[in-house]
Order: structure tokens, then C-alpha cells, then sequence
């Protein structure tokens, strides 16, 4: 696997009026995989698209180990950029068999069944070479797409969405071999997702984009513990937003004054929003309390609670334990508190 | 069953009639060395036009859906206009003005032009139903845009384009007119020729069944090559457009052939018919033109009242409940429908002289043999309206309190009226273009359109003819337009590839 540095900078592109990506700036090192998520139509799929060379952008440069593929007066075809794709449903070519799917990249010489061969044990599908992409399951389709990509060892992939197609238990499973697979070949990726918990789980860094913007890079450690951006927050995992505003190095709320790591330059008394995960809410029943329980809400893996907080009705999310099911009922007097150091978003204006 | 009847009995009378001549007949004259050169003939035009026009129709297919030549709609259009010019009308313009034109290449030039429509349309919707996202994917490979071509696009296509030439051949088969005034001795000529000199009648069965054997094969051959191409899509069909390939500076040659070819199929006869027309002077008389064009009008409503009436509740019981017996019917008449206009009308020439003489050579018999070639045209474009309505529609029907029947007359029937008319149309256009039935059947002196051109070309007499051709050249373009209208439109692939 020859894995190259990519370096997009300042992309824009704009479909008519619109302006899809506006000044997108990001490196992805040899070898790391990056999780582009975003909303629908926030322009990830568009960017991965000028990365593979599909779309020339309107202005900006797309670099492959610092030599230009596109913007700077140069614009390189798809067929020589070395970036391979992994498209929505795998897109496999109909008419051929899975082996052939899979060597369509590779040059006519000796090694060409070898390599084949390599790839579809990459992805766990040995053996499966004589059938017909018809005969495949969803699942085995998509992973099959991915041993097609990177048949001819490109220099990138860029995975679009790649599990959308499947049922969520079974993207769970295909997601974490295709990211054993894309490790184990050492694949510089663009992990194209909307979903946090697959972006999570494969990828080693998470770009957040937003109306055509990169609104947070980093681990997703730290998109899920110190988001800067407010959907990025939500976007990142179940979380409760309560008002707040600032004073000195704790945050006042509701729930009381919660301390703040990485308050950063933000101007004292500026208000905004606290960011608390389930994890990060105590929630202890005590009639004496004057915060009321309105209404129970059961997720799959949270709880949600409406409580009413000196007349004001707010939104909470926790854990979800047997015990508290059995004893939040509405009309529970309970005790909040959050019990470590939680993100402060300020509101745009307050933010300095 | 009256409609199945209608389309089978002819053939019954065919068989009947070859029976009649004796095993011995048959072999003196399947065996003759003539019957040889015939179905050589036949079979060589037939492949040879196929062949060409599925060459000439895939690259102006590609040239539309697929490459950035400027004004595609409009090209699309040019190519699909030859529909509107009956093959022996484009064939009598060029033999007139070049004698020599008449032979077997002559013919050859002049189907292809006439067939070109069909491969175009067949695979233009083919390239359009393509998924771009698998191209693109291909691109990312290593393959540039011509290497994509052939080894994606061109083999998906590659069936779809197959079963378009065999049509296109099985239109040559069945065609009359052109190969008549081109003066090649194939079996549909050969056919009017044993009816005509001193009518052998086994001669001209033994003839006839001939063709539908090699009509039959074809048909089960296009059905076969498309059927086995259904397989070809995987995952529920998140497509993309198709990325279009510059052209360059081969759009120029890319246009220079579109020109010559509208020009050859479309621009040549249309011109030399209006040149005729306007220097012929006063020798059309007005009387008989308007006698013509009376009959045709008259006769394409009757027939195509008759056939819809036939084709409206068979298609509703093939839609709606696909019983066995409503099926074979369908299929008995699809097959029937292969069936050359000669065939159909030799036919019923033995019907006539056996079981329905005092109908023989007068107008009911005109129209009972047009119904039963047009039967099955109705009855594919009424049933895909018909499966298109949702059951729900009519189960809320009977849900508010109806009876099946007044369901059928008050939601099913009305629903479906547009698609009525348009068969209507096409019915009542094809009548109008039919060629040997009528030529066969009509009753002493009386002519439609296209027996009156007939009549004309024989005598080469250009002035006269040109009203005739360019009234039927008229009639036809809009069904051509509609043609390239409802190719344009979004298609599930599915239902193409």
C-alpha cells in the first residue's frame, strides 16, 4: 500500500446559487483514517467527490504528498489520481463475477489472480470469486466493493457512505472488518458517515462538517467530550443541553454551578449552552428536592426526563439503569448534578 | 376469446390451406432451388440491416445519452423522425430519382435507414438507465473514459442492443413495401407474386409459413436474449447521472454523420416528395385524393374502435389476475403479432374464400384482418396503463358499497382513458401506413392512402404519388414525436436492461 499525505485547502464549490463547500481545509497524514461527518447536505459526499476527481472544485487546491491533483491550474482524472472509491450500495459491476469485480483495477500480468485473491481474504470473503454480485448478501456486496478499492493499492480511499444500505446490526459487524481490513492494509481513508458510533469506531480523527464547513477536527474522544460546535455535540452522541452562563471557572445552570475545563478565552458572564453526556448527570431520588419529574421518556440506551426546575420545563438525558426506570415516575422528586467537568458552547454572540 | 380467435383462426386457415396442398406439393416446392435462393435472401437482409442499423443506432445513441455533443435533445428527435416515413415511401423517392437504386443494397440502405429508430430508442433508454456511480468507480480504477466504455457500459448493453437488432430484423421480414418498389425477391414479395400470377394458393401458403417459421424464431430468440438480461442490477439503485464524454474535435464528424444521416432517411424523401408535389402541376385529381383520404380516415376509426374494444377487457383480466387462460390468450396474440401484414393477409384471403365468402373482398374483412394485426399493439399499451393503477384504487371502490362492474366503469375505465386514446391513434396511423392487407383484401376500386400511392408508384408516376406520401409522412410525425418524447422520460432500469 503506497498511502499518501492528502491536503485539501480552501475548497469551495458551489451546485447554481448555492454554495455547497466554503473554504474546507484538511490534512490527513499516511496511513490515518479520517471520518468526514455532517448532516444531510452538508457537502461530504461533494468533497469526497473533488478528493476522487469526480468534481473539479471552483476554487482551492486538493494535494496528493504535496503534488497538486487539483486546483492550482492542474486538474488530474480520476483514472491517474490513485484514489479509490467505495461508493453508497458498492455500485459492483453488474455483468462480472466477484473476482473480476475485484481485479478490474489490476494490470494483466501474473500477479493479477494472486492480488485478487489477497484482497477477498482481506475482507474475509476467500473463495467467494466465482459467484455473481447478485448472489451476495448486502453485506458481503459492500466488503467486496472494499477489496475492490484496494485492489490496486491505491494512495487513498474514500469510503461514501459505505453501510448505508444495511440493517443496523449488520453494519455494525461489516463496518468493524472493513476497518480491520482498511488497518491491516494500512489505507490512508475518508470515511464519508453520518452515523457518530461508526465514525467512532473506525476512524482515528473526526471532521465535523457543517453548511459547508469544518467545524471541528480532532479525536473523537475529543468531538464527543469538548465539542465546540453545537451539532457537532449532538451529532457526536446523546446528550442533554441545558442554558448556562459564565462565571469565573464554573458555568451557573439550573442544576447549580457545574465546573468547566478549557473555558478558553471566552468573556466572563457569556451565556450558552452545557453540553452533558448521560454518563455525566447524577440523578438521585430525594423528596425534599425541588426539581420534579414531568415526564419519562425510554431510549434503547438512555432515559430521557422532562423535569421541572423552578417552573421551567427542561430536557434531561442519563444512563439508563433498571432501577431508575422502576423509580423515576412522574411527580419523582429528584437531585441533579453533574458530576464532571462538562463543554461550554457559548452563543455566537458572546463568543470572542 | 373472440379477440385469441381473431388472431389465431388466420393461422389455423394457413395450415389448413398447406395441408390441402399434400406432403407432395409442399416438398416440390420447399425444394426447389428458388425456395433456397428466397430464404437466403430474406434471412440475408433481414441480418444484414439488423447489423448495421444496431451499429449506426448504438453510436447515435451514445452520441445523445452519453457524449457532450451540443443539442441533444434536438438530435434525438432528427434520429427518431425516419418513424414518420413509411419504409416504401422513403424506397420509391430514391429508386425514382436513381432507377438503378433498386437491388438488394438498395434495400439494404433503406431498412437500415427505417430500422435506425428502433436500435436508438431501445438503447438510448438502455445508456440512460445505466448507474453512473459504477462508472465513476471504474474511473477510480485506472480505467479512462473509452477503456469504461468497452468494458462496462458496452457489455451491459450488450443484450439490450442484441434483442434491438433482432427486432429490427424481424422488421425487415415483415416489410413489403420497400423490398416490392426495390424489387428484391424475398418472401414477402415472393408471397404477393404466387397471390398475383394466377393466384397458386399453395404456392403462396407454403411461402407464407415459411416466413412465419423464420419470423418465429427470431421473435423467440429476441425474447430469449432479453430475458436473460434481467439479472443485471444489484443493491436497490442509488444511481447518479451519467458523466458525458467530450467529444473534442471529433464532434464535428460526430455532427457531419447525424446530418447525413437525417439527411439520407429523412430530408431526401420529405424534399424530392415536396419537389414533385409542387412542380407535378394539376394532374393529382382532387376527387380521388379526398376519396382516399375519406377511406383511410374512415376505416382507421372503425378499426381502431373495433380493436380497443376487443383489447380493453383482455388486458384489464391480464393485469388484474393473470389467469392462465387470460395469458396464453396474450402470448397467442403477441405471437400472432410477429406475424408479417402479408402473412395476415393471405390468411384471411383463405378465410374469405372458405367460411366467410360474402364478406370476401368487401369491407368487414378489411377490418377484421387490421384488428387482428393491431390487436396485440393495443393490448401492450392498454395493459401496462391497466397494471399501472393500484389495486388499492379499486378495492376502496368496492369497499364504499360497489359492484365490481361499477367499480370497473367509474374508477378503472376512466383511468385509463388517455391510454385509449393513444392506442387509439396508433391504431388508427397504422391502418393508414398498412400496406399489404389492404392491398389484398379491399373490395374492387375502393383505396386507402397507401393502396392509392401503390397504384401511383407503379406507374412512376411522381407528381401523383407525392400528395399521398406526404399526407402519410404527415400523419406519422406526431407518433415519432411522441416516440423520442417517451423515450426522453426517466425509466426504471430495470425494466430495460
Amino acid at each position: 500500500m503506497s498511502e499518501a499525505r492528502l491536503s485539501l485547502r480552501g475548497i469551495q464549490h458551489s451546485f447554481g446559487a448555492s454554495r455547497v463547500l466554503d473554504g474546507v481545509d484538511l490534512e490527513i497524514a499516511p496511513g490515518e483514517i479520517v471520518a468526514l461527518m455532517g448532516e444531510s447536505g452538508s457537502g461530504k459526499t461533494t468533497l469526497g467527490r473533488i478528493i476522487a476527481g469526480f468534481v473539479a472544485p471552483d476554487a482551492g487546491v486538493v494535494a496528493l504528498d504535496g503534488e497538486a491533483v487539483a486546483g492550482d491550474g492542474s486538474f488530474v482524472a480520476p483514472e491517474r489520481r490513485g484514489v479509490g472509491v467505495v461508493p453508497q450500495e458498492g455500485a459492483l459491476f453488474p455483468h462480472l463475477s466477484v473476482a473480476a469485480n475485484v481485479a478490474f483495477g489490476l494490470a494483466r500480468n501474473a500477479d493479477r489472480a494472486r492480488r485478487t485473491d489477497a484482497c477477498l481474504d482481506l475482507v474475509g470473503l476467500a473463495g467467494f470469486g466465482d459467484r455473481r454480485p447478485d448472489e451476495l448478501s448486502g453485506g458481503q456486496q459492500q466488503r467486496v466493493a472494499v477489496a475492490r478499492a484496494l485492489a490496486p493499492s491505491p494512495r487513498l480511499v474514500v469510503l461514501d457512505e459505505p453501510y448505508s444500505g444495511l440493517d443496523s446490526t449488520l453494519r455494525r459487524a461489516v463496518s468493524e472488518q472493513v476497518a480491520t481490513a482498511l488497518r491491516s492494509a494500512g489505507a490512508t481513508a475518508l470515511l464519508i458517515t453520518h452515523d457518530a458510533s461508526e465514525a467512532f469506531r473506525t476512524a482515528d480523527r473526526v471532521a465535523f462538517l457543517d453548511r459547508g464547513q469544518l467545524v471541528q477536527v480532532g479525536s473523537p474522544n475529543d468531538l464527543y467530550e469538548r465539542p465546540t460546535d453545537l451539532r457537532a455535540a449532538i451529532a457526536a452522541g446523546t446528550t442533554s443541553l441545558v442554558a448556562a452562563r459564565r462565571s469565573g471557572v464554573a458555568v451557573v445552570t439550573a442544576l447549580g454551578a457545574v465546573p468547566v475545563e478549557h473555558i478558553g478565552h471566552v468573556s466572563d458572564a457569556a451565556t450558552g449552552v452545557l453540553v452533558l453526556r448521560p454518563w455525566q448527570l447524577e440523578i438521585v431520588v430525594e423528596p425534599e428536592s425541588e426539581i420534579e419529574v414531568l415526564a419519562v421518556r425510554p431510549d434503547t440506551d438512555a432515559l430521557w426526563l422532562t423535569v421541572d426546575i423552578a417552573g421551567e420545563p427542561i430536557e434531561l438525558c442519563t444512563g439508563r439503569t433498571a432501577q431508575d426506570l422502576d423509580c423515576l415516575t412522574p411527580g419523582t422528586r429528584i437531585r441533579v448534578t453533574a458530576n464532571a467537568a462538562a463543554a461550554f458552547l457559548p452563543s455566537p454572540s458572546a463568543d470572542t | 376469446m373472440a379477440a385469441t380467435a381473431l388472431a389465431v383462426v388466420p393461422l389455423v386457415y394457413l395450415a389448413l390451406q398447406i395441408g390441402d396442398a399434400g406432403l407432395e406439393r409442399v416438398a416440390d416446392i420447399l425444394f426447389r432451388a428458388d425456395m433456397a435462393r428466397l430464404a437466403i435472401r430474406s434471412l440475408g437482409l433481414a441480418l444484414l440491416v439488423g447489423g448495421l442499423a444496431g451499429t449506426v443506432g448504438t453510436t447515435t445513441a451514445w452520441l445523445v445519452e452519453r457524449s457532450d455533443l451540443a443539442g441533444d435533445a434536438f438530435w434525438h428527435v432528427v434520429v427518431v423522425m425516419p418513424l414518420a416515413v413509411p419504409s416504401y415511401v422513403a424506397a420509391y423517392a430514391w429508386v425514382s430519382w436513381w432507377p438503378e437504386t433498386a437491388s438488394f443494397w438498395g434495400a439494404v440502405a433503406v431498412l437500415t435507414f427505417s430500422t435506425v429508430p428502433i436500435i436508438h430508442l431501445y438503447v438510448a433508454a438502455i445508456f440512460r438507465g445505466l448507474d453512473g456511480t459504477q462508472e465513476e468507480v471504474a474511473r477510480s480504477l485506472g480505467k479512462g473514459p473509452w477503456e469504461v466504455f468497452v468494458h462496462l457500459t458496452l457489455p451491459q448493453a450488450r443484450r439490450g442492443i442484441a434483442a434491438g437488432m433482432l427486432l429490427a430484423s424481424l422488421y425487415v421480414l415483415a416489410d413489403f413495401g420497400a423490398v416490392a418498389i426495390m424489387r428484391v425477391p424475398v418472401f414477402t414479395w415472393a408471397i404477393l407474386g404466387a397471390y398475383r400470377a394466377g393466384f397458386d394458393p399453395s404456392r403462396a401458403a407454403v411461402l407464407a409459413g415459411a416466413l412465419v417459421v423464420l419470423s418465429t424464431i427470431f421473435v423467440l430468440g429476441e425474447a430469449m436474449v432479453r430475458g436473460r438480461s434481467t439479472a443485471a442490477s444489484v443493491g436497490t439503485g442509488v444511481t447518479r447521472p451519467l458523466a458525458r464524454v467530450r467529444l473534442g474535435r471529433w464532434r464535428w464528424l460526430a455532427m457531419a454523420g447525424l446530418v447525413l444521416l437525417a439527411t439520407a432517411s429523412v430530408g431526401f424523401p420529405i424534399v424530392s416528395y415536396l419537389l414533385w408535389w409542387a412542380t407535378g402541376g394539376s394532374e393529382v385529381e382532387l376527387t380521388e385524393f379526398v376519396q382516399a383520404l375519406t377511406t383511410t380516415l374512415v376505416l382507421g376509426a372503425v378499426v381502431a374502435m373495433a380493436t380497443v374494444a376487443m383489447a380493453v377487457p383482455l388486458a384489464w383480466l391480464v393485469a388484474r389476475f393473470r389467469t392462465r387462460l387470460g395469458v396464453g390468450s396474450e402470448r397467442a396474440i403477441m405471437l400472432a403479432h410477429s406475424l408479417p401484414g402479408i402473412v395476415v393477409a393471405l390468411s384471411f384471403v383463405y378465410v374469405g374464400v372458405r367460411i366467410l365468402q360474402p364478406i370476401y373482398q368487401r369491407w368487414p374483412i378489411v377490418v377484421l384482418a387490421l384488428v387482428a394485426l393491431t390487436l396485440s399493439l393495443a393490448i401492450g399499451g392498454l395493459r401496462a396503463a391497466f397494471e399501472q393503477q393500484p389495486q388499492a384504487l379499486t378495492d376502496v371502490g368496492r369497499a364504499c358499497g360497489r359492484s365490481r362492474a361499477r367499480v370497473f366503469a367509474r374508477v378503472t375505465l376512466p383511468a385509463v382513458l388517455p391510454a385509449i386514446a393513444a392506442t387509439s391513434a396508433v391504431i388508427a396511423l397504422t391502418t393508414a401506413k398498412e400496406l399489404p392487407a389492404v392491398l389484398l383484401l379491399r373490395p374492387a376500386g375502393a383505396d386507402t392512402l397507401s393502396t392509392r400511392l401503390w397504384v401511383w408508384a407503379g406507374v412512376s408516376d411522381d407528381a401523383s404519388v407525392a400528395p399521398y406520401a406526404l399526407t402519410l409522412v404527415a400523419f406519422s410525425i406526431i407518433p415519432a414525436l411522441v416516440a423520442a418524447q417517451v423515450g426522453r422520460g426517466r425509466v426504471d432500469r430495470r425494466e430495460l436492461v
